[in-house]
């Protein structure tokens, strides 16, 4: 195989094979080593060496599933030692997001070039991907398309951070692989594999976070059973607490949350037949910042224009109101049957519910009466999916797969008010896949078209009333990647995706209370299509590591929102009313790592991100995209420390600059200056003689007052001030 | 014959995990805009130094009944006459519950919390003031708003009709201390419009 990654541990030297499928390392001392061999689409592997050599090692790797086109980093590229991307595609195991793991999937991901984070308070943040969040994003929870109620900016993803093994961005849209509204990329997340060794073992984890006094603490077990270990499971359940976090200057007052999670899976294999069992099941609660609950628009203004939030009341653990409550709750079991001849058919049935209530600050409209203990916003998405895939062996250097793809989705909503309507939908897919692959050049290609229909009912008194709306689209992709030699890659990749339009974007109808606008759908919105195209340049060697990716996202009948003339008058006071209109969005970028072996224990990385986002139509600027950012790391391992293994340090820094591209008179306020943040983090894998992980580190070590753009809440309140942690995890059994 | 067996009991519990009880269905949707919790906001008024005469007595409405969105609200136009001092009270009615609820009752139990605050145009500055007459329990005492008097000027400085308008503000002080200026949540925020006659 040609091309895939080689790393020898510890000394992290690396190289990739050659067209042969050989690789060497020079003038190596005779000693014993690891080395990790990773290949775009393929399961890592990780083997042990005693050199000098006996006889030629054959390393077969196991293919993990297709990646036309994905750029695929990890949060490990920024924030660890210099990696050798030269294939787009990295592997964060646990040991590398230990340093990460358990903060929140955003925080995981932000110091990646590309990803910004929109948040809504400390609680809520969920990850902008080239510009584009929401439901222009497909998030893939162990296999399973993740649906929840995606449209809304401040509904997090309902995900276990503790049950992140793997994690994956692809950027650009991919609509092939993940289906409609992939238009801005997809977010993978991996539970741990399958333990393949008989016997049962498990890790203890506890954080503590100093910001918000957050607790969390999650206990994982696994387990390989029967002879031919053919039964292997796996257990985890988390829970987390925190009270109101605090920015320099004040507390965030009803900024609390918890979280407590149960995730649990099994495996079994039989002859030519693997199964697999999965659930998982997610709670949450969410305080939402008092202050940014506002009733019209002159309380905002007020709020504004005192630069602080008006309620601010001693830290506290206690969630009061305005408050979000969530569960999430996901069961799939796949059939894999694996043929003979290596040709593989996968059928995979997943049922997810998601229920969200929302609780808004109450006041005498609402005490008194039988409503006090509802929600405002009651909403259950309940979604049942079914994939059929087959994957055919490689024959004239052509592998590839074909498959089809149903989804049927259901909302039911209450509450005391309304906001989006109940609604039916389905969704039928058919995509075929084929790679190529023949000395220098790769290649892959593919077609999706997908049928979709969305029935809305609503009570009009006491009479049912339905229409149904019918959306079908293609979406395609095709790369190409030529290696000059063991060092330069050159891929260039087209792609389109489309999006329907969401259920808000329809027929929301009412109150957006934080932002004090009222909202209105449109039905007759048409789907978004977007053609992405884009080039990198890669560079990987033994000191020095670099890559260049240049898009064009190219999206026509774009979806935003506009305020338009007209008002809405109630008692709260007199709201302008926001439309649902469309343009052609024009986004580009660049986005560029760097990363730089100073001495063999001291590295340096660096990662670029640039964003130009133009409405094209009318020539203005898109609003509420993210500022260009630059963020660097600096990483010393400590070798020669006596009682602690593999320990490191690592300095990381940030800076954002002011988003100085907004159209003009749209938003409340101008965008806020630039800022940036310095990290400090120490660890190690050992503590004394108790083998474990653990790490200690600060967050915004200069206690900085700053507000970013993409935060939501930035017209009421500073963003989170100092923050100091405290990792642990302990592992056992066997 | 165990391999069967094995099947067997892997799909049965499947078909069992998954066939989950009938949830809500979204074909049975129910009417979430009918519980809107006030319609109608009441100002009522008689002159002070006439309170029988039929003539200065007044009932003036500010009513949305189908709540946000849809009908726009019936606005009454305040029409008083110049050179008197009113009564007024301000009553806030749920007119989609039966019997109709009055919702201003829920204020003037948490009046320690709740004030209302009149403010007329600028044109009608010097022509058109308000006085609030009743207090919470807050110590010092606090205005809350329920009940005021109106005070319109003679007409020697002043051409008739006079059109403005009132604006009518309810603060909600929840988690902050009551003062004599407006909070930063306002439950309600209306105007009437007004003329002196």
């Amino acid at each position: 195989m040609f091309g895939a990654k080689v790393l020898l541990l510890p000394v992290k030297n690396a190289t990739i094979t050659n067209t042969n499928g050989y690789f060497e390392f020079k003038n190596l001392p005779l000693l014993n080593y690891e080395i990790e061999i990773s290949y775009l689409g393929y399961h890592p592997i990780t083997i042990k060496l005693n050199l000098p050599l006996k006889s030629i090692l054959k390393i077969a790797l196991a293919s993990e599933e297709y990646h036309l086109h994905d750029v695929i980093i990890n949060t490990e590229k920024n924030n660890k030692l210099s990696e050798y991307n030269l294939q787009n595609h990295v592997t964060i195991d646990s040991k590398k997001l230990e340093i990460l793991r358990g903060q929140t999937l955003g925080d995981m991901l932000k110091n990646t070039a590309g990803i910004a984070l929109l948040n809504s308070g400390p609680s809520i943040s969920k990850p902008v991907i080239r510009g584009l969040h929401s439901n222009r994003i497909v998030t893939l929870n162990n296999g399973v398309r993740q649906e929840g109620q995606n449209w809304g900016a401040d509904h997090g993803p309902e995900i276990d951070p503790f049950a992140i093994n793997k994690l994956e961005v692809i950027k650009g849209a991919s609509g092939l692989q993940y289906g409609p509204e992939a238009i801005g990329g997809a977010i993978k997340v991996s539970a741990k594999e399958f333990k393949t060794k008989n016997g049962i073992e498990g890790v203890y984890s506890l954080n503590g976070f100093s910001n918000n006094w957050q607790l969390a603490n999650s206990l994982f077990l696994e387990g390989n059973h029967l002879k031919k270990q053919n039964f292997s499971w796996r257990f985890q359940t988390s829970y987390r607490k925190a009270g109101d976090s605090k920015t320099p200057e004040y507390v965030l007052s009803n900024t609390a949350f918890n979280e407590f999670d149960i995730n649990t899976a099994a495996q079994y294999q039989l002859k030519q037949n693997t199964f697999e069992y999965m659930a998982s099941y997610f709670q949450s609660s969410l305080g939402i910042l008092r202050s940014a609950h506002v009733h019209n628009r002159t309380d905002l203004e007020n709020t504004i224009a005192k630069g602080k939030p008006s309620i601010i009341n001693d830290f506290t653990y206690e969630i009061g109101r305005p408050r979000q409550d969530i569960t999430h709750f996901i069961q799939s079991f796949k059939w894999i049957y694996s043929f003979k001849n290596a040709n593989k058919l996968s059928v995979d049935f997943s049922q997810q519910i998601n229920n969200r209530q929302e609780f808004d600050v109450l006041s005498f409209l609402n005490s008194n009466s039988d409503l006090k203990d509802n929600p405002t916003y009651d909403l259950t998405l309940t979604t049942n999916q079914l994939n059929l895939k087959f994957e055919h062996k490689k024959v004239n250097g052509f592998k590839g797969m074909f498959g089809f793809s149903y989804a049927n989705q259901g909302n039911y909503a209450t509450g005391k008010q309304f906001f989006i309507p109940n609604f039916i939908s389905n969704n039928y897919g058919f995509y075929v896949i084929e790679k190529w692959n023949k000395k220098h050049w790769q290649a892959e290609a593919g077609f999706r078209y997908d049928l979709m229909d969305l029935t809305r009912y609503i009570n009009r008194n006491n009479q049912v009333l339905s229409n149904v709306l019918n959306y079908n689209n293609t979406a395609a992709s095709v790369g190409v990647s030529y290696f000059f030699n063991t060092n330069w890659k050159l891929t260039t990749n087209l792609s389109s995706a489309w999006r329907p339009p969401s259920i808000n974007e329809l027929y929301a109808n009412g109150l957006h209370a934080a932002v004090a606008t009222f909202e209105q759908g449109n039905a007759n919105l048409k789907p978004e299509q977007s053609y992405n195209a884009e080039v990198t340049l890669k560079y990987a060697g033994t000191k020095f590591d670099f890559d260049f990716t240049a898009y064009n996202n190219s999206i026509n009948n774009f979806i935003y929102r506009l305020p338009s003339n007209s008002f809405n008058t109630s008692f709260r006071g007199v709201f302008p009313i926001f439309n649902y209109v469309q343009t052609n969005a024009l986004l580009q970028g660049i986005e560029s790592n760097l990363s730089f072996k100073l001495r063999t224990n001291l590295s340096l990385n660096a990662a670029y991100t640039f964003l130009y986002a133009n409405d094209i139509s009318e020539n203005v600027p898109l609003i509420f995209m993210p500022a260009n950012r630059i963020n660097s790391g600096i990483e010393w391992q400590l070798s020669k420390l006596k009682k602690v293994k593999n320990a490191f340090v690592q300095l990381n820094y940030q800076y954002v600059f002011k988003q100085n591209r907004m159209p003009i008179g749209i938003d409340f306020t101008d965008s806020p200056a630039s800022y940036q943040l310095f990290d400090l983090v120490f660890g190690a894998s050992q503590f004394t003689k108790t083998k474990m992980n653990w790490s200690v580190g600060i967050q915004n070590i200069f206690n900085t007052s700053y507000r970013d753009y993409m935060s939501r809440y930035r017209y009421y309140a500073l963003d989170t001030g100092r923050n100091i942690f405290i990792k642990i995890s302990i592992p056992f059994g066997k | 014959m165990k391999t069967i067996n094995n099947l067997t009991i892997i799909t049965i519990t499947t078909i069992l995990v998954f066939s989950s009880c009938k949830k809500d269905d979204p074909k049975k949707p129910v009417e979430t805009n009918s519980q809107e919790v006030l319609t109608t906001v009441l100002l009522t008024g008689y002159n002070i130094d006439d309170s029988l005469n039929a003539k200065y007595q007044f009932s003036y409405k500010w009513e949305d009944l189908d709540g946000d969105g849809g009908n726009s609200p019936i606005i009454d136009t305040i029409a008083l006459d110049s050179g008197i001092r009113y009564n007024c009270k301000v009553l806030i009615l749920d007119k989609t519950k039966s019997p109709i609820e009055t919702v201003s009752d829920e204020i003037e139990k948490e009046k320690n919390a709740h004030q209302f605050f009149y403010t007329p145009s600028t044109n009608l500055v010097g022509k058109f003031s308000t006085e609030v007459l009743d207090f919470d329990d807050n110590n010092p005492k606090l205005p809350v708003g329920l009940e005021f008097n109106v005070l319109t000027k003679s007409n020697q400085t002043y051409n008739l009709p006079l059109i403005g308008s009132l604006n009518i503000v309810l603060s909600h002080y929840d988690g902050v201390q009551k003062t004599t200026s407006k909070s930063d949540e306002s439950d309600i925020d209306i105007n009437f419009p007004v003329k002196l006659k």
